[in-house]
């Protein structure tokens, strides 16, 4: 019950915080670049949330099953302890299925970073560029570099 | 009358006009409005003079990046030149902040457009 609780609030601030209006680009820039991803990360964090939850559920339905199969095998009930092996097992199945789901998931999430550190700096642009300094302090050796952000070339 | 009010109203509005395009022959106006917008996160004010080459490589993305660098240094105090050469208009600035600076780069066209911008945090 309590673990429904704690899901269900986790669901609903998940949902809030994708549903929130954004804040104001111009009122506050420190938070802009996380605010591109924000939305995207809420939603994905909700759907793990559900998957999560029908994991520990099916885990939880095996181990009953897996227990009720020995006390049956113990009680030479050979039929309700094949029958409940085979409960056990389509849990673990879900179990596996869920985990597929959250893999699957997390690959989304990480191609979506991909794109969105490419957006920044393209191939091609020269957005993020190394930029030797002008005096280097000392001759020889690795000459130290800077990097500079921004459109064009001098 | 008439004339002399017509005389008046075609002066203000040269003026205005003046006061509009007046970054374009101050780099350091323009270098600061620039800077403004960035810090600002405005896409827009970021793009309004560069050239068409940059219109097309600049993305919000990149802008609110250089955004978040800027806020992370604090409030921006303003730009001030340390160097220039009008030969090339390249010219060279210190972009001062409550907690940092940067350096920020600027090369102009002869008509005024932004050739290119850019911005070196300090090491």
């Amino acid at each position: 019950m309590k673990t429904s609780k704690f899901i269900a609030a986790g669901l609903i601030a998940a949902f809030m915080l994708a549903m929130a209006p954004k804040p104001m680009a111009l009122a506050d820039g420190a938070a802009s670049t996380r605010n591109i991803l924000l939305g995207g990360a809420a939603a994905a964090a909700a759907a793990l949330i559900i998957i999560n939850h029908n994991k520990q559920v099916h885990a939880k339905y095996a181990a009953d099953a897996q227990q009720q199969a020995a006390l049956a095998e113990q009680a030479n009930n050979s039929q309700a302890a094949a029958q409940q092996y085979k409960v056990a097992y389509q849990h673990e199945v879900a179990v596996a299925s869920a985990l597929k789901q959250q893999v699957a998931l997390q690959q989304t999430q990480i191609n979506k970073l991909n794109a969105a550190v490419a957006a920044i700096s393209p191939p091609g642009s020269n957005f993020v560029a190394a930029k030797p300094v002008a005096m280097a302090p000392v001759s020889g050796a690795n000459s130290p570099q800077v990097v500079s952000y921004g459109w064009g070339t001098f | 009358m008439i004339a002399r009010r017509l005389i008046i109203a075609c002066v203000l509005a040269v003026g205005l006009a003046a006061c509009s395009q007046s970054h374009a022959n101050d780099p350091t106006a323009l270098a600061t409005s620039v800077a403004q917008a960035l810090y600002n996160n405005d896409y827009s004010g970021v793009t309004t003079n560069f050239d068409d080459a940059l219109k097309g490589q600049a993305t919000r993305t990149q802008v609110a990046m250089i955004s978040d660098k800027m806020h992370a240094l604090g409030d921006f105090q303003g730009l001030t030149l340390t160097k220039s050469d009008d030969d090339t208009r390249r010219y060279w600035f210190d972009a001062k902040f409550s907690k940092g600076a940067m350096t920020v780069e600027l090369k102009l066209h002869a008509n005024g457009q932004i050739a290119a911008y850019r911005i070196v945090p300090a090491s």
